[in-house]
């Protein structure tokens, strides 16, 4: 048996693989040989991707790897979110920190934290026809608000440090690394508000989508803006807000990642898909390329033919062998494969066209993340990296979440992004036990700051009667 | 009073009460037992509300780093250097828990501030403010002109705030100090010892291990210290004492306590004898020391002729007190012999008077008393302070012209003359009289002093009785548990802290300080005497060893080859 066989024998033995097997078994399937079967499939796709050279290996080697000497910025970005009153308003509060760092800098400048992004009130635009009316959807969409707002914040949180509009001065370089709690790019319809049958979406206040978008020129918004001089309501919804930033990510040359570290074991996974339809030629796949302007090829010699792809789609379904457990399998500790771009947004799903084919020009513009799967730990499942433009440098930023990663041996995920969670995180600000160190780490960086409005804010958010809290 | 020159050290976060609160340290100000001020508006009695200063002191603190995991330390280990990797260094953050202890008005003058119980929660958000040395000696000192103050050290981690005893709280009522050994306890007690001096007030210590023997060597040095000219102190050799009245009853004692169980019928017969009037008409009526009238009893004994079934017992209880006879004489021998290692090194011992005639020898103004108890076995030890502190008290309480003046007793290894009852098997002859001290003590002026390493084995009773307690470095479980039981003021935090206290640290509380407070004890270095408290036995072997020691062993050993050959010799000679 050779070692990496020996290894996925283990790995099948992990709880969540028997979970895995639990759920296979609900699903229908009666697979005599579920494991024996999954561990062939796993094999087979290693060697197809190692010998197209698909699968790249980092060698861990702390002591020379952490040797920076204070020349590179790694900017860690999460945001948290908190409802504090489904009734009456729609107040809620999110928060987007922002962990920068300089390894190998010794000098009090090192470090910092700046979490000026912080929104707590209410987003929505009372002021037009185009608000909520309470009504038995009002609580689903508030969640959707709230949700789309930190999405949006956290996203252009990138824009607002490149650009160097936050807490810094210095603008980073294109050495420099900015790393995303999350995936890169959510699929945008989730979080347009669509139930409202007609048509009117809700809008995000004038000041907010200022504040967001802090950045020149404009990639998408200045063409719309002409198109639509009567009525900038649309443009001041979830979509084409996402949209703006989303290209402006794509344009930057900051490396910048999301890094994920659970993904939905949806089968087959969006990755596996991608992989078949590269490897096999699949119809899906060349549509893909058509239809949503995809520019990343593997450029590799198939593997076979598209038929035989959409089998092994249809195997990995009946298996329910996602993208994180077929990676686990396929992997080895510090592997990472081929960067691949995948379909997040989903043609069937976006906003009605009704609007003159307004929603589906952004549709359009819309660009699709480049995915890879990393094996931090080999009692781990992989962590996903996404981003929306492949520089130079990836393999080595990939190392560099790689080396981050192995600082959590256990947990497996990049420390910094570990670091800007635990600082960011809006629900404990609630948390009455005065021992919560997020709240002594909340309140020390708003004293620091010295401006009399933050304390206040903060402190207020501390005091455990909750009424009190950021009332706009 | 004015907060604008106190500096800021932190906020008050999360939820807080009327008895204590926790805040966010922001500055590096500020450490354990410190004392800190917030300000809060409360209500008032009339309608509407008034600001006032919360006074509170600091009982815990820790310290964490949140966004460090602990599992990042392997690697970091490889690594070297947190500052090389992505690791956060400085979130690091300080908080302290606070046990308030009171408020005072806003507007109350500096002068006579007074704290007032809380009775609403301080404010989360509030500024902890950090007061000048000034306000908190005049709030906290406890210093107190009427009542004879006595400094016994500083507000620990704060050399700048005094604390003190009041003097007339100690004479009147009870002190207990506890610590484990080394902690202080002898330090804090000739602090004290000084104290009371200072105000000429009478002392009697029992020392069983020659501790404070120190000080009559160091007069001048305590003179100095207690600013007073006139203090003396008196040593005295320790004897057993009886007037042939007593003699039944303390023969009795020492009979059954030196654990020479005798059968119920050789109990019933030497009862007999002892109390036989006759018997005790024969007894010197001057004599007072309890051998010699032990002598005269087995003289008695050996004479008198018992009949029937009573005879059997003579033998036994001849060799009973022949026994005790010995054992007391070798305890004698042995304190006669420890006493003149001090003798030459110029200590000067007076004989034991009789505190039943002569109770104005032991206690008198402006004179420190030293019974020096080394070499008796504890049950002797304790027969003896009973029947010093049983004949005082009597004196004393007797309310009569010319008694003693009220003083203070101390009693080192407490849990020795104190002990609570499943350490002994029969009561300590010292444990009655002491706790009557302790019950009585406040109406006649007789304050005791208990010092103790093993609090744990001392006599809850008894302890119970003490009002101001001063408890120093306390490891053991056990002892920490049972201090917190006793001590009503201590607090959960304040117990955790008595295994980390240093040298002369601890916690005080009680009737004779202002507030509960961690303290360090003032070490007075010249009242030390380490002519023989220093543990140096190493260098003295070295010493002996150079001053003839090493020829007179190289003589030993060549004259037992000799002599051995010499007594083989003997040997065959002798054998024919
Ligand atoms: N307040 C103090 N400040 C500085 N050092 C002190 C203080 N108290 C005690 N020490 C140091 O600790 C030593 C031991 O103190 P001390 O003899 O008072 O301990 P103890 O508790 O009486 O011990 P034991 O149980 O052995 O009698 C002292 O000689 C001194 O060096
Ligand atoms: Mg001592």
């Amino acid at each position: 048996m050779s070692e990496i066989e020996k290894k996925i024998d283990a790995r099948l033995k992990k709880p969540f693989f028997t979970e895995m097997l639990t759920m296979a078994y609900i699903t229908g399937a009666n697979h005599s040989n579920y494991l024996e079967t999954v561990k062939k499939w796993a094999m087979h796709f290693r060697e197809i991707l190692q010998e197209r050279n698909l699968i790249k290996k980092i060698v861990h080697r702390p002591k020379e790897f952490w040797n920076f000497k204070g020349k590179k910025t790694i900017y860690n970005i999460d945001g948290g979110q908190l409802s504090l009153s489904i009734t009456g308003s729609a107040t809620m509060g999110v928060r987007v920190g922002v962990y920068k760092v300089k390894p190998g800098d010794y000098s009090k400048g090192r470090e910092d934290y700046d979490d000026s992004s912080l929104l707590t009130s209410n987003l929505v635009d009372m002021t037009g026809d185009s608000h909520f009316e309470e009504d038995d959807d009002y609580e689903v969409d508030f969640k959707k608000m709230l949700e789309s707002s930190r999405m949006i914040m956290e996203a252009a949180e990138v824009i607002k440090q490149t650009e160097a509009k936050g807490k810094w001065e210095d603008k980073p370089k294109v050495n420099d690394l900015i790393f995303l709690h999350g995936p890169i790019l959510f699929e945008a319809a989730m979080y347009h508000l669509t139930s409202d049958a007609n048509d009117k979406f809700p809008s995000f206040k004038k000041e907010f989508c200022d504040s967001i978008l802090q950045h020149a020129p404009n990639y998408i918004l200045n063409e719309f803006k002409e198109w639509r001089k009567d009525d900038d309501n649309y443009l001041r919804t979830f979509i084409p807000l996402y949209c703006e930033i989303a290209n402006y990510l794509k344009h930057s040359k900051i490396p910048t990642y999301g890094v994920v570290e659970r993904s939905v074991n949806k089968a087959p996974g969006v990755v596996s898909k991608a992989m078949i339809g590269e490897l096999y030629g699949t119809r899906a796949r060349k549509v893909q390329f058509e239809k949503r302007n995809f520019d990343f090829s593997w450029n590799v010699k198939k593997a076979g033919h598209a038929a035989k792809g959409d089998d092994i789609e249809k195997v990995f379904k009946s298996y329910v062998l996602g993208d994180p457990y077929l990676f686990d399998l396929i992997l080895d500790e510090g592997e990472f494969i081929q960067p691949i771009q995948v379909l997040k947004q989903n043609p069937f799903k976006w906003p009605n066209f009704s609007s003159n084919g307004y929603f589906e020009k952004f549709f359009n513009y819309m660009p699709e993340p480049y995915v890879t799967y990393l094996k931090t730990s080999e009692f781990r499942k992989p962590i996903r990296v996404e981003t929306l433009n492949i520089l130079e440098t990836f393999e080595d930023d990939l190392d560099f979440v790689f080396h981050s990663a192995k600082m959590l041996p256990q947990y497996a995920f990049p420390l910094g992004l570990d670091t800007v969670d635990k600082l960011a995180k809006v629900p404990n600000w609630m948390k009455h036990s005065l021992k919560n160190a997020y709240q002594m780490r909340m309140l020390r960086a708003l004293i620091n700051t010295g401006n009399k409005d933050y304390i206040e804010l903060g402190l207020k958010s501390l005091v455990p009667n909750r009424n009190g809290f950021n009332r706009p | 009073m004015s907060s604008s020159n106190w500096e800021e050290i932190g906020t008050v976060i999360g939820s807080t009460s009327t008895d204590s609160y926790g805040f966010l340290l922001t500055s590096l100000k500020g450490s354990l037992g410190d004392i800190v001020i917030t300000e809060t508006e409360i209500p008032a009695t009339a309608r509407g509300t008034k600001k006032v200063f919360i006074w509170g002191r600091i009982v815990s603190m820790d310290r964490t780093n949140p966004t460090f995991p602990n599992e990042a330390a392997a690697e970091l280990n490889r690594i070297g250097a947190i500052e090389e990797t992505i690791a956060m260094v400085g979130s690091e953050h300080l908080h302290a828990e606070v046990q308030i202890m009171g408020c005072t008005d806003v507007d109350s003058k500096a002068e006579d501030i007074i704290l007032n119980p809380l009775s609403y929660p301080v404010k989360p958000t509030s500024k902890v403010l950090y007061p000048d040395a000034k306000i908190v000696n005049r709030l906290l000192s406890g210093k107190n002109d009427d009542d004879y103050p006595i400094r016994v050290g500083t507000l620990i981690n704060r050399p700048d705030i005094e604390i003190f005893m009041s003097g007339e709280a100690l004479a009147a009522r009870h002190l207990a100090i506890l610590a484990q050994t080394g902690g202080g306890k002898t330090v804090a007690s000739r602090r004290i010892i000084s104290g009371l001096a200072s105000h000429g007030h009478p002392i009697i210590i029992f020392d069983p291990h020659g501790d404070y023997l120190g000080l009559s060597k160091n007069i001048e040095a305590l003179r100095e210290i207690a600013k007073n000219k006139d203090i003396q102190v008196r040593l005295l050799s320790p004897k057993l004492l009886a007037t042939r009245e007593k003699v039944p009853g303390a023969v009795g004692e020492i009979v059954t306590k030196l654990g020479l169980s005798m059968t119920e019928a050789q109990l019933g017969v030497f009862y007999n004898i002892v109390n036989d009037a006759e018997f005790i008409n024969t007894l010197s009526p001057t004599e007072t020391n309890l051998l010699k009238h032990l002598e005269d009893l087995i003289e008695h004994v050996s004479r008198i002729n018992l009949e029937g079934r009573e005879a059997s017992s003579k033998g036994p209880i001849l060799r009973k007190l022949r026994l005790i006879q010995d054992r007391l004489e070798k305890m004698e021998k042995i304190n006669d012999r420890q006493r003149s290692i001090f003798s030459n090194k110029g200590l000067k011992f007076d004989d034991m008077p009789d505190p039943e005639t002569n109770p104005h020898m032991l206690i008198k103004q402006n004179q420190i008393t030293i019974l020096y108890l080394g070499g008796y076995e504890r049950v002797v030890q304790s027969t003896m302070v009973s029947i010093i502190l049983e004949d005082l008290f009597n004196d004393r309480s007797s309310m009569k012209d010319g008694r003693v003046p009220a003083f203070s007793a101390i009693v080192e290894e407490a849990h020795n003359f104190v002990p609570s009852k499943s350490e002994e098997k029969s009561e300590s002859p010292s444990l009655m009289t002491i706790r009557r001290l302790l019950t009585e003590g406040r109406k006649f002026g007789t304050g005791v002093i208990l010092i103790s390493q093993r609090p744990g084995r001392l006599d809850e009773t008894t302890l119970a009785q003490c009002n101001t307690f001063l408890v120093l470095k306390l490891v053991n479980p056990r002892d920490q548990n049972w201090v917190r039981n006793v001590m009503e003021q201590m607090s959960e935090q304040d117990a955790k802290w008595l295994k980390a206290f240093g040298k002369g640290q601890g916690f005080t509380s009680g009737y004779a300080v202002k507030f509960p407070l961690q303290i360090q004890i003032d070490f007075d270095k010249d009242l030390v005497w380490d002519e023989i408290g220093k543990e140096d036995f190493i260098r003295q072997n070295k010493e002996r060893w150079q001053n003839g020691g090493k020829e007179e062993a190289y003589e030993m050993d060549k004259n037992e080859q000799k002599e051995n050959e010499l007594l083989k010799k003997s040997k065959r000679v002798g054998l024919k």
